[in-house]
């Protein structure tokens, strides 16, 4: 008798952690199409290349996802008429430029850094997203390596939670 | 001079004047040639739809739009819908793929010392522009150095869009 209520007692305790995880996980929003707007600079002096190269790497991130059947750039106005289309902004937070050759003379010192927040808007204007992220090249690799990586973790991230 | 007959060595002297001459003025006719919209030789970093990432090809700015040919892939950008151009110039690493294979397979740290004598200085040129449905785009351009504001120059000249770029302010000189 005792030794099968131990057993009960152990199958509630090895259950329970998976009821709750089910129960926590919030219920993933399916959205047929992004748009993927302009990288928002703010305050901070980041070139310009830097920026639209985290747009266009965002881009064919978010598309190689197949997550979503239409990706739209920013201003496209074939987006107009979706009704669940989600919206992608993204904001640099901070920007540190390295450079190549330190990183491949010293290997610590040289590292490029992009901070970013990264906010996926419904259409009624709920933030279903904010998060914030970071990209870097620390060793081999040229500057705008730190956008593919920053666009590799958002595309990432848009395709666990979303 | 060498034990030559003197008219030998005066011709010889000629001769490789001449040639001097040809050689310093080499890099000025790269420059005109990038003026003129003769096909120059670019990396497409991104952000061209029908050309691949990192494409090695010939730019060519015609009178109505900027032309990018990679092997078979084609693109062109009409110089009326380009928004914006910046130049800029960044020191990257030559050798391409062999370099970094040679880099990591050189003992003793060969390598490092390698990468200082690899280091090159390249131009930056980044385009925005928008395509018929209103969509944004970015391009980014690696050109040889000193070639980014000539190109920059000439699609402003055929009815690009562009910002004033602010000239280098001179160094103050240090107060005694």
């Amino acid at each position: 008798m005792i030794r099968r209520s131990w057993l009960v007692a152990w199958a509630v305790l090895l259950v329970s952690p998976g009821y709750a995880e089910e129960q926590s996980a919030p219920a993933k929003l399916s959205a047929s199409a992004i748009q993927i707007e302009q990288v928002d600079a703010g305050d901070v002096l980041i070139p310009m290349e830097f920026r639209v190269a985290i747009y266009e790497s965002l881009l064919d991130r978010v598309r190689q996802t197949s997550k979503f059947k239409q990706v739209f750039r920013s201003g496209d106005r074939q987006a107009d008429g979706v009704q669940d289309l989600l919206t992608l902004k993204t904001k640099i937070e901070g920007f540190q430029e390295g450079s190549q050759t330190k990183r491949e003379v010293t290997t610590v010192t040289g590292a490029t850094k992009v901070d970013v927040s990264a906010t996926v808007v419904a259409r009624d204007g709920r933030v279903l997203l904010d998060q914030h992220l970071t990209g870097r090249v620390r060793f081999f690799g040229e500057n705008l390596g730190a956008t593919h990586d920053l666009a590799k973790r958002i595309a990432k991230l848009l395709n666990e939670k979303l | 001079m060498l034990g030559l007959n003197p008219e030998l060595e005066v011709s010889m002297s000629r001769s490789s004047i001449f040639v001097l001459s040809i050689l310093s003025c080499a890099p000025l006719l790269a420059q005109e040639a990038a003026l003129k919209g003769m096909p120059l030789k670019v990396r497409c970093l991104m952000g061209l739809e029908t050309v691949k990432r990192n494409a090695q090809g010939m730019l060519t700015l015609q009178e109505e739009a900027m032309e990018f040919t990679a092997g078979q892939a084609k693109a062109r950008v009409p110089v009326k819908s380009i928004d914006d151009i910046f130049s800029g110039a960044e020191m990257t690493q030559s050798g391409g793929t062999v370099g970094v294979i040679t880099k990591v397979a050189l003992p003793y740290g060969g390598g490092r010392a390698l990468s200082l004598l690899l280091r090159s200085k390249i131009d930056i040129l980044t385009l925005t522009y928008r395509d018929d449905n209103g969509g944004f785009h970015g391009v980014i351009l690696t050109l040889p150095k000193g070639q980014g504001a000539q190109v920059r120059a000439q699609l402003v000249a055929g009815g690009a869009h562009a910002h004033v770029e602010e000239a280098p302010q001179p160094q103050q000189e240090k107060k005694q």
